[in-house]
């Protein structure tokens, strides 16, 4: 017997993470695609799910190895496609500081750029990040925090080249 | 760990504000993934349609071969099991030529007898065995027409099981044909014992695809293959045609006719050197399937045969499928067999009763699942998670009876609170696996007084007029998304379970379980023929618990000659051809 999926919910709970995870990752302008693309395939193959579908435990890991294959798949078909400049690097109105902290985060170390993005971009907490990125919950806590020192710390010097 | 404090971080809200841009709209995200998800269904619709309208020439071989050769052979996946099906697909085209080739041939040659006219167009001098055949024909043609015809008009509706009655029939036009043949002297009793022989015993050869191998209902194929099998043993011993001689000579020598008609005698003879050649060919393609459906891979089939007996010595064919199946998939996957050591995780099959025999075989294992199950942990959630409710380490620690009375009864109540309401997605099969819980606890009773509440489930999950007929589906909608495309089909997993509750909660009065029985056997047939794999293993659980005896209260005699149909049409043959053999004349006539 397949489990019943709530997709709604996984949207809403995984929909942040998983975005900022492949943004992390360098699917840039395709992060929200792929997320999008990873819950369809998810539901679409929803019989092969084997786990509480209400334990973030067993969806996070799950939902990762398909936005895994997807994007392992997406970078290989889309090697020579040209993005238009307006969807590669979307304008942002916002001010000149929050564009430097852009700047800064794209500049971090990937284990740290991924939970800082995955945890982030939307509300979301760091079991389900851990969850998702295969790691202990005390493990991303602490990227975390090493992450937003060493943001800090560029924040108030210049940054490194 | 850096312990940095805070003042020395960057404020989150910062960080969150700086992130905003790269946030999806929640709302135009569900819009596109709604869609996106309706292109996939149909897609993916597409492609069962497309399966389901296999080239026509498929189709019609697969009426009349039996069920789960042309399958296999037409659906291996990979590439060593495209190049196996390319080999096997002209043998399997080619029988359903002779077999209809050699009814048709007969009644030609019955015809070409009954109206042969020599040149100037009066009719030809009468031999012996053209006035026979044409007395014959003027008692029987009727039948002997609407045999034939039913025969080709079944074929192009490809229903296998009415195919083979019509076959069936055919074949008997020409044992009417050769039992007159034989009375009047022109053929002695061997003849007829051949051809006997041959239709009975390769009856009993194709009906071993029919329930044989790959029917859980083994043990009811097997006494109608034995059936079949033994009246042919008795029919060749009542002609005579024992011992290896026999044999050679029944392939080998012309039929002993006093008076030979060309037509009649190739017929005949084709019709008994067919039968046998055809009944060989689907022994041994039928041997190989069983086993060929493991895996495609002969060395790793064989490594998987001796896996799955390891724990499972009575493994039968459809076991080592379903293990096989599981094994492909996982190999698909690139993760290894699923052995029992790994296994928390990964079930080797969603149907509890395979867990029990994986428990059953590993003691050991067993006690560390249940020791692995959290019941505060359990007891804490306001309901059971729907997956959970089959994992392992629950079963393993109900089964080992593990916790005090009263934390069963907790774990019991639990159970009970967390029945689905009738409209929800899976309610039935959800409820079936808190009933199986409940029953492995002792505490099934208290779900009694849940009687109404799943028979609503029932009547909500009911769909008397489906795409394959009556039977039951998880839901028509879920969460306001269709994803049973129309019209509907039932669900051969829902539908076992429904059938289960029933058995323990009764029948609801909308429920017509006539029709149930009807929409099952079409799909189990379709599931079959068709080989709709993915469904057959589900249908195929379903009628394992489809014990309507117990309470199937408004049985009749229809519904009894249906349920016996095979063993009664089996004996009915072996009587037909026992009779023809025993009042053709033994020595061959003056």
């Amino acid at each position: 017997m397949s489990p019943s999926i709530d997709l709604d919910r996984w949207v809403d709970t995984w929909r942040g993470p998983l975005v900022g995870l492949l943004l992390a990752r360098g699917a840039g302008a395709h992060a929200e695609d792929l997320a999008l693309e990873v819950f369809a395939q998810a539901w679409m193959s929803r019989e092969r799910f084997r786990g509480d579908p209400d334990d973030d435990a067993h969806v996070g890991p799950w939902l990762a190895g398909i936005a895994r294959n997807l994007h392992r798949s997406e970078g290989r078909g889309r090697q020579d496609v040209e993005l238009p400049a307006d969807v590669a690097a979307p304008e942002s109105e916002d001010g000149e500081r929050a564009q430097s902290v852009r700047r800064a985060v794209e500049r971090l170390p990937e284990s740290e750029r991924e939970v800082v993005q995955a945890f982030y971009l939307e509300e979301t907490t760091t079991a389900r990040v851990a969850a998702l990125l295969g790691i202990g919950e005390r493990v991303v806590e602490g990227r975390l925090r090493r992450a937003r020192a060493r943001l800090r710390n560029w924040l108030e010097a210049p940054l490194p080249s | 760990m850096t312990d940095e404090p805070a003042d020395l971080l960057l404020d989150e809200r910062e960080l969150r504000e700086a992130l905003r841009p790269a946030r999806p709209e929640p709302d135009d995200f569900a819009r596109r993934l709604s869609e996106r998800i309706g292109e996939l269904e149909e897609r993916e619709e597409e492609k069962r349609a497309k399966f389901f309208h296999a080239p026509r020439g498929l189709q019609w071989a697969a009426s009349l071969l039996p069920p789960g050769v042309l399958p296999t052979a037409v659906l291996f996946s990979g590439a060593a099991g495209k190049k196996l099906s390319l080999k096997f697909l002209p043998a399997l085209a080619a029988m359903p030529a002779i077999s209809v080739g050699m009814i048709l041939l007969t009644f030609v040659g019955a015809l070409r007898a009954a109206f042969r006219r020599s040149p100037d167009g009066t009719r030809a001098p009468a031999t012996p065995a053209d006035e026979v055949m044409r007395a014959w024909w003027e008692r029987n043609r009727w039948y002997a027409i609407l045999s034939v015809v039913l025969l080709l008009g079944l074929i192009a509706v490809k229903h296998t099981e009415t195919v083979v009655v019509a076959l069936l029939a055919s074949m008997l036009v020409a044992g009417l044909l050769t039992a007159e043949l034989a009375r009047n002297g022109l053929i002695q009793r061997r003849a007829v014992g051949r051809m006997a022989v041959g239709l009975v015993g390769g009856l009993g050869f194709y009906s071993l695809g029919l329930h044989g191998f790959l029917d859980l209902h083994g043990v009811r194929g097997y006494a109608i293959n034995g059936v079949l099998i033994a009246g042919a043993a008795v029919c060749a011993w009542l002609s005579g045609l024992t011992g290896l001689e026999a044999i050679r000579r029944r392939i080998a020598d012309p039929i002993p006719m006093k008076h030979p008609d060309r037509v009649t005698l190739f017929c005949l003879r084709c019709m008994s050197v067919a039968i046998a050649t055809v009944s060989l060919v689907f022994a041994a393609l039928l041997l190989w399937t069983a086993v060929a459906t493991v895996l495609p891979n002969p060395p790793r089939r064989s490594e998987l045969v001796e896996y799955v007996q390891g724990f499972a010595p009575d493994a039968n064919g459809k076991s080592l499928e379903l293990y096989g199946r599981v094994a492909a998939r996982l190999e698909e996957d690139g993760q290894p067999w699923p052995r029992f050591p790994a296994s928390v995780g990964k079930p080797p099959s969603e149907d509890p009763d395979a867990l029990a025999v994986w428990f059953a075989r590993s003691p050991a294992r067993m006690e560390e699942l249940a020791d692995s199950f959290d019941l505060q942990a359990v007891l804490a959630r306001p309901t059971f998670a729907t997956g959970s409710l089959e994992a392992p380490s629950l079963l393993a620690w109900i089964r080992l009876e593990r916790g005090t009375d009263e934390e069963r009864d907790a774990l019991a109540r639990k159970l009970i609170a967390s029945l689905p309401e009738a409209e929800e997605y899976r309610a039935l099969s959800t409820t079936r696996s808190i009933a199986s819980r409940l029953e492995e606890l002792g505490r099934l009773a208290e779900l009694d007084g849940e009687r109404d509440r799943i028979h609503d489930m029932l009547r909500e999950g009911w769909l008397a007029q489906g795409q394959d007929g009556a039977g039951f589906v998880p839901s028509a909608e879920f969460k306001g998304r269709r994803f049973l495309p129309p019209p509907p089909r039932a669900d051969g997993s829902t539908t076992a379970d429904a059938i289960w509750l029933m058995g323990r909660f009764g029948v609801p009065e909308e429920i017509d379980l006539e029709r149930l029985r009807a929409g099952i056997e079409i799909r189990r047939m379709d599931a079959l023929a068709l080989g709709s794999l993915d469904t057959e293993g589900s249908v195929l659980s379903g009628l394992s618990h489809l014990d309507l005896q117990d309470f199937y209260s408004r049985s009749t005699w229809t519904t009894y000659f249906i349920d016996r149909r095979y063993m009664l049409g089996a004996l009915l043959l072996v009587t037909l051809c026992l009779i023809l053999v025993a009042s053709a004349p033994r020595e061959e006539p003056a």
